[in-house]
C-alpha cells in the first residue's frame, strides 16, 4: 500500500478509500505476530494454558473421579471435555485483559490512527491465541489419555473437538456436543457400552442409531479399558471384548491393537457412569450389542 | 483539490461529553508547511480537538477536513495522511525499538526488507541505534517519545500531529525534541502541535491558537500574542537601601518609565518590552556605581497569558492587540 519514499507523501494521490481483503489478512497476521512476540517475552502468560490443564485434569480426575463416577477412567470422559471448555474460556479472559492493557497503554490509539483494517488489531491477537488454545487443549487431552481416557471419536474426533473448542469461543455448547458425538461414535466391534433410557450423560439417548451389524469405522472409537482394578469391559459373556493397553494404543488404527481376551462375565462396563453400569450389570440383562462379528 | 488547500481546516468543531463542552466551536486553519501551535492549560480541550481531527474521536458537530478530505466521511483517507504522536508514548512495551518500527511499517503495507531498512534509518535519525534491540521497557521517557515520533514518520505523512511532545521531559531532552521537530518542518511537513508551554510554542510555531475551556480565545503569531500578553519585567534587589532612589532615577532615564520601587525589600521592578533591554539598565546602574544584590528577568507565565487573554487579568491586559476571535466565537455560539 505504501512504500517508503524520501519525499513526503502526496496528499492528493495514491490514497485508497478502503482496506482490501488481502491487506486486512496481512495486517491481521502482522498483529498476530506481535501477539506471539509478546507471548514469547512474557512466558508466564502461558501458565493458564499449561499448568491449569495439567493440574486440573490430574487433580479432579484423580481425586474426585472415583467419588463421582465410581472410577477415574469413568470420570475422564466427563471431565476432559469440560476442562477443555473451561480452559478455553479462561484463555479468553487473558485475551481480553491483553486488549484492555493495550488500550490503557496508548498503543491501541496508534493502531486506530493507522490506515489499517479496523478488525486487524482485534483479530490478530485472536489468531495468536489459537496457539494458546491449542496448547491448552492438547495438554488437557494428553493428560487425560495418560490417565486412561480414550476418547470415543479417535484422533479425528479429538482434533475436531479441539478445532471446535478453539474456533468457537463460547465453547460450552459445542464442546458438550462434541463430547456427545465422541461418545456416540461406534466402538470397535460395535460394542455398545451405554444403556438406553438413561439421562443423556448417563447413557446413550439414541439407541436406535446403531444397528446390529454396523461395521465400526476404521478410525472408529477406541475405548480402552483399564486392566485390573475394578474396571472390566462391559460386554456380555458371548462377546469378545478387545482390550487395548494404554501403552500400545494406537488411536489411528484401533484394530491393529486389538487383543482377544477372555470375557469378564460379571463386570460392569468401563465407561462412565460406574454406578449406573453396576446397577445395570446387577440386573443381569444384556447390553445392547452392535457388531458381534468379533 | 489544489495546492492551496489548507492542511487542516476545521469549522465550528464541537465535542461534548455529557453536559461538558470539551471542544466548543473551534475554527482552525493550518496552511501547508506551517507549524501551528495549540496552546492551552490542562483540560482546555487541546487533545480532544486533536483526537477528533485524527479520527480517534467522533466529531459531534462542525466540520473538519485534512488536505481537503472530509474527516468524518473519509477517515481512512485521512489516516493515510497523518502521523500522530500522543501525550504518552504509544509504542508496544514488549517489543524492541526495531520490532516496534517493523510492526508499524508492516501494518502499513511496507515490504519486509524495506521495513527493516526504514526502521534502521529512522533509529539512526533519531539517535536510537544503540538501543535498537532493547525492549521499550528499558527506555527513558525521552527515548520513548523519540521512538514514538519515529513510528509516526514511517510512511512519511505530510501532516504530523504532536500532542504535548515534550511534556514531562527534562530541558535537555526537550531541546533535542525541538531539534527533531524543526527537522521535520525543514522537510516540508505540516505540524500541528499542542503544548502547555508558551516557550515551546514560541520556539517552534509559526502561528499559535490559544484554547481555553474548549474555545479559541486568541490566535496569531508568537510576536502578536506576546505583545498582547504584556511585557517582561526586570527584578532588581540592591545591597544598599539608600541607593534605591538613585537606581530608580537611572532606570527611568534608560527606560523612559518609572520603575516600581519596593523599599521594604530594597527591590526595583523595571518593565521591559524585550528581555534584552535588561542589559541596558544593568550597565547604566553599574556606571552609576549602584551595587546589585540579585537580578532576574521574569517573563509572563502561562497563567498570566491566560488571565490576560481570557480577560480576567487584574493587571493591564491588552486585548485590542489580539485578533478579535473571542467576540467572533461568541457570535457563532
Amino acid at each position: 500500500m505504501t512504500a517508503l519514499t524520501t519525499t513526503l507523501r502526496d496528499p492528493s494521490e495514491g490514497l485508497s478509500t478502503h482496506v482490501g481483503l488481502r491487506s486486512t489478512l496481512s495486517q491481521t497476521m502482522t498483529m498476530a505476530w506481535r501477539a506471539t512476540m509478546k507471548m514469547r517475552r512474557n512466558f508466564e502468560q502461558l501458565f493458564d494454558v499449561t499448568i491449569q490443564p495439567l493440574l486440573f485434569t490430574a487433580m479432579f480426575a484423580g481425586i474426585f473421579g472415583g467419588a463421582i463416577s465410581g472410577s477415574v477412567a469413568g470420570y475422564l470422559p466427563v471431565i476432559i471435555p469440560g476442562l477443555v471448555g473451561q480452559t478455553v474460556l479462561t484463555a479468553c479472559v487473558a485475551t481480553g485483559v491483553q486488549l484492555r492493557e493495550d488500550m490503557d497503554k496508548g498503543v491501541f490509539e496508534r493502531f486506530k490512527v493507522l490506515p489499517i483494517a479496523r478488525i486487524a488489531p482485534l483479530a490478530g491477537p485472536m489468531v495468536a491465541d489459537m496457539l494458546r488454545y491449542a496448547i491448552a487443549s492438547t495438554l488437557t487431552f494428553g493428560t487425560g489419555i495418560v490417565l486412561g481416557y480414550r476418547p470415543g471419536g479417535g484422533v479425528p474426533g479429538v482434533l475436531a473437538a479441539i478445532v471446535l473448542a478453539d474456533g468457537d469461543v463460547p465453547a460450552h455448547v459445542p464442546v458438550q456436543r462434541v463430547r456427545a458425538d465422541l461418545d456416540d461414535a461406534p466402538l470397535p466391534g460395535g460394542v455398545r457400552e451405554r444403556q438406553p433410557g438413561l439421562p443423556h450423560h448417563l447413557g446413550d439417548p439414541r439407541p436406535g442409531q446403531r444397528r446390529p451389524g454396523d461395521r465400526p469405522g476404521r478410525l472408529g472409537a477406541v475405548r480402552l479399558r483399564r486392566r485390573g482394578g475394578d474396571l472390566r469391559p462391559a460386554v456380555g459373556p458371548e462377546l469378545q471384548p478387545e482390550d487395548v493397553s494404554p501403552a500400545s494404543a494406537s488411536l489411528t488404527s484401533p484394530r491393529s491393537s486389538r487383543l482377544r481376551r477372555p470375557s469378564y462375565a460379571s463386570t460392569h462396563e468401563a465407561s462412565r457412569p460406574g454406578a449406573a453400569a453396576s446397577a445395570y450389570a446387577a440386573s443381569g440383562s444384556q447390553p445392547i450389542t452392535g457388531n458381534q462379528r468379533l | 483539490m489544489n495546492e492551496t488547500t489548507p492542511a487542516v481546516l476545521a469549522e465550528d468543531l464541537l465535542k461534548t461529553f455529557g453536559d461538558h463542552h470539551a471542544v466548543d466551536g473551534v475554527d482552525l486553519e493550518v496552511g501547508r508547511g506551517e507549524v501551528f501551535g495549540v496552546l492551552g492549560p490542562n483540560g482546555a480541550g487541546k487533545t480532544t480537538m486533536l483526537k477528533m481531527l485524527a479520527t480517534l474521536l467522533p466529531i459531534d458537530g462542525g466540520y473538519a477536513e485534512i488536505f481537503g478530505h472530509d474527516v468524518r466521511r473519509h477517515p481512512h483517507v485521512v489516516r493515510q495522511l497523518l502521523g500522530v504522536t500522543g501525550q504518552y508514548a504509544s509504542v508496544d512495551e514488549n517489543l524492541t525499538a526495531t520490532e516496534n518500527l517493523m510492526l508499524f511499517a508492516r501494518l502499513q503495507g511496507v515490504e519486509k526488507a524495506t521495513a527493516r531498512s526504514t526502521a534502521a534509518s529512522l533509529l539512526e535519525q533519531f539517535d536510537l541505534s544503540e538501543a535498537a534491540a532493547k525492549p521499550i521497557k528499558a527506555f527513558s521517557g525521552g527515548m520513548r517519545r523519540r521512538l514514538d515520533l519515529a513510528a509516526s514518520l514511517i510512511t512519511r505523512p505530510p501532516l504530523i500531529f504532536l500532542d504535548e511532545p515534550t511534556t514531562g521531559l527534562d530541558p535537555r531532552t526537550r531541546g533535542q525534541m525541538w531539534g527533531t521537530i524543526r527537522g521535520l518542518v525543514a522537510n516540508g511537513c505540516t505540524v500541528l502541535l499542542t503544548t502547555q508551554y508558551l516557550d515551546e510554542a514560541d520556539q517552534l510555531a509559526d502561528r499559535i491558537a490559544v484554547i481555553d475551556h474548549g474555545r479559541k480565545v486568541a490566535e496569531g503569531t508568537p510576536d502578536e500574542l506576546k505583545s498582547s500578553i504584556g511585557v517582561s519585567t526586570l527584578q532588581l534587589s540592591l545591597v544598599d537601601h539608600d541607593q534605591l532612589p538613585a537606581a530608580a532615577a537611572v532606570s527611568e532615564r534608560i527606560r523612559g518609565e518609572a520603575p516600581v520601587v519596593t523599599p521594604e525589600s530594597r527591590r526595583l521592578t523595571v518593565p521591559l518590552e524585550r528581555s534584552d533591554q535588561a542589559v541596558d539598565v544593568l550597565v547604566a546602574l553599574r556606571e552609576a556605581g549602584i551595587v546589585i544584590d540579585s537580578v532576574s528577568v521574569q517573563k509572563p507565565s502561562l497563567d498570566e497569558v491566560f488571565l490576560a487573554l481570557t480577560g480576567h487579568d487584574t493587571g493591564e491586559p491588552e486585548p485590542d492587540q489580539t485578533e478579535p476571535t473571542a467576540p467572533e466565537l461568541e457570535a457563532v455560539r
